[in-house]
């Protein structure tokens, strides 16, 4: 994926989008990964990675967890700044689900430049999935 | 409230209540696992001589990581909470603001910042500050979730 330089950013730039399916075995890896640790004393799978529990919710199918399906909005915007150091000391990213993302989901994440100065960018967010329904939106911010 | 643990309900989150600092110890292993998993290929997170060529010490953990040093779920446990069952992620916030290396020890704040009702759902928000052993901020977010009320959590008898 190509990198911006500072100057190079305009109103209204599209960053180049980043693909992802989402699959049961990345939905139970973030489990194990990030879940189980957190949860010390009590941990299960919980309704993410279990359907049985899933049966029991709502949706009545596992979804994905939305701390995974957001992290990949980390990666678009890394990949594209001049420098990631803009990101990592600095950046913002506020996200809002809106429609639950399934196992085997393929989720598009799209960004586009809303303002730009000598010091900062800011981008609308937003993650479609295969049938272009949007799933995630939000705003990020970066230092240039 | 009390330390007992407990569901932690819609009715019994408080606005402004700070939960006990959470202490988490940052691993290669899991930076690597968050790498491979995000597949970020990015030299600064994988290859400590690039990482060091861009000014960093060693490599740097993807930000998105506060959401295991900073998770809500593990604030609520070692504070003698418990998730209530079924909550839905709803909304995110994050600031990234100084990088996070393997061998740190991070220990995070957790507040409750809201709670509210909406469509019939029930939601409560957190806002989680987040130190490394210097003192240093490395992040903050705010989380947002659908909540359980207590009549879910504990029906009657």
């Amino acid at each position: 994926m190509p990198q911006a330089t500072s100057i190079d950013i305009k109103k209204g730039d599209s960053l180049p989008t980043l693909t992802r399916t989402i699959t049961e075995e990345m939905v139970i890896a973030y489990e194990e990964l990030f879940e189980r640790i957190a949860a010390r004393s009590d941990w299960k799978a919980s309704f993410h990675a279990d359907r049985e529990a899933a049966a029991q919710t709502m949706y009545q199918e596992p979804i994905a967890q939305g701390v995974l399906t957001e992290a990949f909005f980390s990666v678009l915007i890394s990949r594209w700044l001049p420098d990631p150091k803009g990101w990592i000391e600095g950046g913002t990213l506020t996200t809002k689900f809106i429609a639950p993302v399934w196992y085997g989901d393929t989720l598009t994440y799209h960004a586009e430049v809303s303002e730009v100065d000598s010091r900062s960018v800011r981008l609308n967010i937003w993650a479609e999935d295969q049938n272009t329904k949007k799933v995630i939106v939000g705003q990020a911010s970066a230092l240039l | 409230m009390n330390n007992a643990p407990t569901p932690l309900t819609y009715e019994d989150a408080q606005i402004g209540f700070e939960f006990a600092p959470y202490v988490f110890h940052v691993t290669r292993d899991l930076i690597d696992r968050l790498a491979d998993l995000l597949q970020e290929d990015l030299p600064v997170f994988r290859d400590p001589a690039s990482a060091r060529e861009a000014g960093y010490s060693d490599i740097v953990s993807i930000p998105v990581l506060v959401n295991c040093y900073a998770h809500f779920i593990a604030i609520l446990d070692s504070a003698g909470y418990r998730r209530p069952g079924e909550s839905f992620h709803s909304r995110s916030g994050f600031k990234f603001i100084a990088p996070v290396y393997a061998g740190d020890t991070i220990t995070s704040k957790m507040k409750i910042v809201d709670k509210w009702v909406k469509r019939d759902h029930q939601y409560v928000a957190f806002n989680i500050e987040s130190r490394n052993q210097h003192g240093q901020l490395v992040a903050e977010k705010y989380h947002a979730s659908v909540w359980p009320s207590e009549a879910t959590v504990r029906p009657s008898p």
